[in-house]
């Protein structure tokens, strides 16, 4: 297969590092100023396991099926076939393939039109499968939920399209927090425990955290299964209630048979350190409102 | 299902997660949680076919549970995992005396 030309561009993402090459010069100025924060110098991260070497190359088929062939109860799914030591990505305008076990990762990215590669549906659904995967390793997940930034801590909401899980991070918004992402955020596991990132993959409200200063990410403060309720109610789940919650909402990997046994070790390891609570909120329920209730349980 | 013999389903992983179970079926990516009980018998469940009444006679002995009700709580329970297309039942073989 033929790339798009010779330039290069390495993104920093959490938990792994994917240099993207075989680009041409327009793909590689277009993604620099789109993934502005996550672009590091060419070569950082070369030497780290969690490197991913990443070609893009021309397709040799017309990949321009309709996106509806994607749509999986109303949700875009790209489709995924094991191969290999790897998997075989195929969605709207894109095919792939990404090794899961090979030290630095190798994956490849082919479309049919230079401008296809950088279109969000094309690149980032790319880079969100492939992080999805890569994160696990260190102990951390992709999660579906609200991200929102309250006195320094990263709190999850999480819960199933419908659960109010925008509403409450426009709320949030409105009140001075900061909001990550309000579509999938990551967690993962470090030093004195675990940690919200911001993702290049934000979701409609996420951007106002591109103006964030600090670290890229925040210590998580707490993670809520959300849902809509005639006021506040808060209670504590069970571990597996939260694992089986979280699992549903952890996308790409959750139906993945060989992924399986690490997200459930994963996920098992976080609701443990991090006890979840299911929370019910009110139309009417302010945003300081929800995070003084959660205070009041969450040291 | 009466004498039938029924098996976890190859398209089902579980874990226990403290003292219950979390269950993913992985064509509809429904995900169901079981209490220590449920766990009790998606382990057996998942260690070969067993008979209702094999099910209900260990749920009795492990959890000081009466027969009757054993028996009852293993049909539901059982009728639950087959909606969510967790198990395969297989058929009574014909024939016989």
């Amino acid at each position: 297969m033929r790339s798009w030309g010779d330039e290069s561009v390495c993104l920093e993402l959490p938990g792994t590092t994917v240099l993207l090459q075989g680009l041409s010069s327009g793909q590689c100025a277009e993604i620099a100023q789109g993934y502005g924060r996550f672009v590091r110098a060419t070569g950082a991260g070369s030497d780290c396991p969690e490197h991913v070497v990443c070609t893009a190359t021309r397709s040799g088929r017309d990949l321009g099926e309709p996106a509806e062939i994607f749509c999986r109860k109303g949700y875009y799914v790209a489709e995924k076939r094991r191969c290999r030591q790897g998997l075989e990505l195929r969605g709207f305008k894109f095919e792939g393939y990404f090794d899961r076990h090979a030290r630095p990762g190798s994956a490849e990215l082919a479309v049919s039109h230079e401008p296809d590669l950088v279109d969000p549906v094309v690149l980032e659904n790319f880079l969100r499968i492939l992080v999805a995967h890569r994160v696990l390793e260190n102990g951390g997940a992709l999660l579906h939920s609200s991200g929102v930034v309250w006195e320094g801590l990263a709190y999850l909401f999480c819960g199933p399209s419908g659960a109010g899980k925008t509403t409450l991070a426009r709320k949030g918004q409105a009140a001075g927090a900061a909001v990550l992402s309000d579509d999938i955020n990551l967690v993962s596991r470090g030093e004195g425990g675990y940690r919200a990132h911001r993702v290049p993959f934000t979701g409609e409200l996420g951007r106002g955290a591109e103006n964030l200063a600090g670290a890229g990410w925040y210590p998580l403060g707490g993670i809520v299964l959300l849902g809509q309720g005639p006021g506040l109610r808060l209670e504590l789940v069970t571990p597996a209630a939260a694992v089986g919650a979280l699992l549903a909402g952890c996308p790409f990997v959750n139906d993945d048979p060989e992924e399986l046994p690490v997200v459930f070790d994963v996920l098992t390891e976080l609701v443990l350190a991090n006890p979840v609570r299911k929370l019910e909120v009110g139309l009417e329920d302010s945003f300081g409102a929800v995070m003084a209730r959660l205070a009041e349980v969450i040291q | 299902m009466t004498g039938g013999l029924v098996r976890l389903s190859p398209r089902v992983r579980f874990r226990a997660v403290a003292d219950e179970g979390v269950l993913v079926q992985l064509e509809s990516q429904r995900v169901l949680v079981v209490s220590e009980v449920g766990l009790h018998v998606v382990r057996l469940l998942g260690s070969g076919s067993k008979t209702l009444e094999e099910l209900a006679e260990s749920v009795a002995s492990e959890f000081e549970v009466e027969a009757d009700q054993a028996r009852a709580d293993i049909e539901a329970f059982v009728g639950q995992l087959g909606a969510e297309r967790a198990i395969v039942i297989e058929a009574p073989e014909a024939g016989g005396a």
